[in-house]
């Protein structure tokens, strides 16, 4: 019944997207709004309501038919997606094509979805990762039938060459959708591919979660224009989802139920911050570019101004995003943390050196993020502008206005409750001893990280700080002394832009820093040597 | 009972924290001078300073916004925090379920990050590069610090600063190496956490500066205590024993809050102010420390 219901919205959505160009923008903004909510509902109470469902379509390659399936794992997707995506600003037919990938009972489906989602937009990623799936899924039965390759998983060699295949269309497909990506895993590692698996699948997953997470991180440090720096600035919590999947397969390998069930949740979690703080910095992002006219990085400066709503949602994002308690990244990376620890309890010691350098990775990004943070919000919104038409900038609308402060307090919301973004997902994880909506922990009796407690003892900090000292009624604007810094000329009317610390300059120390690194420096400097040794000898044996 | 004894402890340690960290700075600035063959500042001139400056009145930069008004109080909030669950003198205080590792060190770095916008926020060259290298320094000092955060919770079993230090407790005897190296690693990474940043506070005054200033003193308090918690708690009073017990954990606290103070004054003497390149040096050297510690602890723990 859900499921039609479903399928009839994903029609709708397809048809709203097919004649887009023929109706005024409004109707297809607030249609595919509707639809979306529709959806949301749908989803809750396939949620709520137990048990799977699948469905034949009339169409279909061959006679054969697509199936549509759902099931808790779909459903959860399907909430994340349709409350979110929309939020992006995302055109109705690749919604209509999400909802297609996650509810696809089989692999043709899947790669129907798939194209439909990025054949527009980026065909190079969606064209390999659709290839990878169709030869994958092709190893396992005709057409990939989901119900079939439940019952009868791919083995041997089989199931090294489709797992290896999905990991690298999954790899394709984070260009395309994070989400989508982080589904297709769950999808075929842990739903299809069945139990008793080999400990090496999570190393993979380890390595490139780490790869991206630091690699993330870095480019949102350095990047110079708004839009990079605030979309890639939330990778790292994608990359640390990525991580604790490989956790979770290492602790299934090892058959340690719980342990895999901890590490799925820090994957929910972290795919769910991920998701909600790249949409709401995006749009941030947005409403900069048209508030002030421009997305470098160093024509803007002092927004907060000029843009107090923009600033406050974006502030919001990026303390999330710089895994700062009791913010909802950091709620994420305490669990990923968690799932590493449990996973260096296994297997040898190969394995366990491999974990702690992921975690290294983990915490460099980390550390980095908040650099990253800082510098964003320090340079765009803080300071004096940049630019006369920087000090200019208007709020954006007011629909753009709610659209940000939604997003803001739902990440602040989860942030405090992280217990509520748990529980969709808890259909598949499993989790089952450990959920309580006022502490996180590893296990029934033991102590964890309680985001409410946090805030609580925050608040009376605050409260004692504020009221301990103070202010003295009188309050006084002179121009900024720091080092001679005097007030500006009139001819000058928004100061010169260069006595400013610029965008460029905040991240100058770490370029030098990590230039300084090792082995990059060392393996070009012993390069070098070893050319000039080869040369020197190869003249002198000539000469004489 | 041992909820009313935990209460008691917890109240205990929050009025010797507000009360000593403001001295704290005194003595070590006290001490620095006597090291350097000057005669120094009393040690209660800190005390002196944050009370004179919260009777003063607020200048503000012309192109401040909210962000230095509310900056110092957060910064100040979440060091206050950290500092009242890191235990000093007993264990099982009433926040102690509460007191995990990852969360300290979250809360110290969200106390960095404060005062960096704050100092961005005045919109001069001089705050922008201080910012700059404070987040840098804080940056670097994550990898490192969360390297030995995993190695104590590997050999524990928890995060949970309180069963650490119980662990630490009960092991006293039979020290590993890798606990010796990641204390090695831990000293480091205090080093370079406990530089104060001068710059930062250019643009600030009243009010406002006597919040940084106090961050700074129950930063410093807070890594002394957070050092002893993790690795030497000896003397501790156990969770749940009285009064005589918390004497004892008192002297055994003031003991090794000297000792630190007097390590890391001399440490400043015989290094001199640490440029940011070599503090840079001594993070990565803190790093592979924290690498060897953890390689120690995992073939230990395989071949037990």
């Amino acid at each position: 019944m859900v499921l039609t219901l479903f399928a009839i919205l994903i029609a709708a959505l397809a048809v709203l997207g097919a004649v887009a160009c023929f109706v005024p923008r409004l109707a297809v903004t607030v249609g595919s709004a509707g639809i979306c909510c529709a959806a949301v509902v749908l989803s809750v109470a396939a949620l709520t309501g137990a048990g799977a469902a699948t469905l034949q379509l009339p169409t279909g390659p061959w006679g054969a038919g697509l199936h549509l399936a759902l099931d808790p794992l779909a459903a959860s997707f399907l909430l994340l997606l349709f409350l979110v995506m929309p939020c992006a600003d995302t055109a109705p037919l690749p919604l209509a094509a999400m909802g297609i990938t996650a509810l696809a009972g089989d692999g043709f489906t899947l790669a129907v979805g798939l194209l439909l989602l990025g054949g527009t937009t980026c065909l190079r990623f969606t064209a390999s990762a659709v290839v990878c799936l169709i030869v994958a899924f092709a190893l396992t039965g005709p057409l990939g039938d989901f119900a079939a390759i439940r019952a009868a998983p791919p083995e041997g060699w089989r199931a090294t060459v489709v797992v290896l295949l999905v990991l690298a269309g999954a790899g394709a497909l984070c260009r395309i959708n994070t989400a989508i990506a982080v589904y297709l895993v769950l999808r075929v590692l842990f739903d299809l591919c069945g139990e008793g698996q080999p400990l090496w699948w999570g190393v993979p997953l380890l390595l490139a979660g780490g790869a991206i997470a630091a690699i993330g991180s870095l480019r949102a440090a350095l990047a110079d224009t708004l839009h990079t720096a605030l979309s890639v600035s939330s990778l790292h919590l994608f990359g640390m989802a990525a991580m604790a999947l490989g956790a979770a397969l290492f602790a299934r390998a090892a058959d340690l139920p719980s342990a895999a069930s901890q590490a799925l949740d820090a994957a929910w979690l972290a795919l769910v911050c991920h998701m909600l703080c790249r949409t709401l910095l995006v749009r941030c992002a947005g409403a900069v570019e048209s508030g002030a006219g421009t997305r470098r990085l160093d024509r803007l400066g002092g927004l907060i101004h000029r843009m107090p709503v923009t600033a406050a949602t974006c502030l919001v994002g990026l303390f999330a995003v710089a895994v700062l308690p009791p913010g909802l990244g950091f709620a994420a990376f305490w669990l990923v943390f968690q799932s590493l620890l449990a996973a260096a309890r296994i297997g040898g010691l190969g394995l366990q050196l491999l974990i702690v350098s992921v975690t290294v990775l983990a915490a460099l990004s980390v550390g980095l993020a908040g650099l990253a943070a800082v510098r964003l919000f320090g340079e765009v919104f803080l300071g004096r502008p940049r630019t006369p038409r920087t000090a200019v900038a208007e709020e954006p609308s007011r629909p753009v206005g709610f659209v940000l402060g939604g997003l803001a307090a739902l990440i602040a919301l989860l942030g405090l409750l992280p217990a509520l973004a748990l529980l969709p997902a808890a259909g598949w994880t499993h989790e089952t001893d450990a959920i309580s909506f006022v502490i996180l922990r590893t296990g029934a009796e033991t102590p964890g990280y309680s985001p409410i407690a946090v805030a609580g003892l925050l608040a009376v900090a605050v409260i004692a700080a504020w009221r301990g000292l103070r202010r003295t009624a009188e309050q006084r604007r002179e121009p900024a002394w720091s080092g001679g810094f005097a007030a500006q000329p009139a001819w000058l009317p928004f100061g010169d832009p260069a006595t400013q610390y610029g965008p460029a300059s905040f991240v100058e120390p770490l370029q030098r820093v990590a230039a300084m690194l090792p082995p990059l420096a060392a393996s070009r400097r012993g390069l070098i040597r070893c050319r000039d040794a080869v040369l020197r000898t190869a003249t002198t044996l000539v000469v004489r | 009972m041992t909820l009313l004894v935990g209460l008691a402890a917890q109240l205990l340690h929050i009025a010797l924290m507000g009360a000593a960290a403001p001295m704290l700075i005194g003595v070590y600035a006290w001490m620095q001078a006597r090291l350097a063959g000057r005669v120094g500042p009393s040690p209660l001139q800190p005390w002196r300073d944050l009370i004179r400056l919260s009777h003063k009145h607020t200048v503000l930069a012309e192109s401040a916004s909210g962000a230095t008004t509310i900056a110092p109080v957060a910064s100040v909030a979440a060091t206050a925090i950290a500092a009242c669950l890191v235990p000093s003198f007993a264990l099982g205080m009433i926040l102690s379920p509460f007191a995990d590792l990852l969360l300290i060190a979250g809360l110290l770095m969200a106390a960095r990050g404060a005062p960096a916008l704050a100092a961005m926020d005045a919109g001069t060259a001089q705050g922008g590069m201080a910012a700059s290298r404070a987040m840098l320094l804080a940056c670097l000092t994550e990898p490192a610090l969360l390297l030995v955060l995993f190695v104590l919770a590997l050999l524990a079993g928890s995060l949970n600063l309180d069963l650490i230090a119980a662990m630490q407790l009960e092991n006293g005897a039979d020290w590993r190496i890798g606990v010796g190296i990641a204390l090695a690693a831990t000293l480091l990474v205090a080093l370079v956490e406990t530089m104060r940043h001068q710059a930062l506070r250019l643009d600030l005054g009243g009010r406002d500066l006597a919040l940084i200033e106090a961050a700074d003193a129950l930063r410093l308090l807070a890594w002394f205590n957070l050092i002893g918690a993790m690795f030497v708690p000896f003397g501790m009073a156990p969770a749940g024993a009285g009064p005589i017990a918390w004497v004892v954990g008192i002297i055994a606290w003031l003991a090794r809050t000297l000792l630190l103070a007097v390590a890391l004054a001399l440490a400043h003497i015989m290094h001199g102010r640490i440029r940011l390149p070599r503090a840079a040096q001594v993070l990565g050297v803190a790093v592979v420390l924290g690498l060897l510690a953890a390689i120690f602890l995992l073939a230990d723990m395989g071949t037990a």
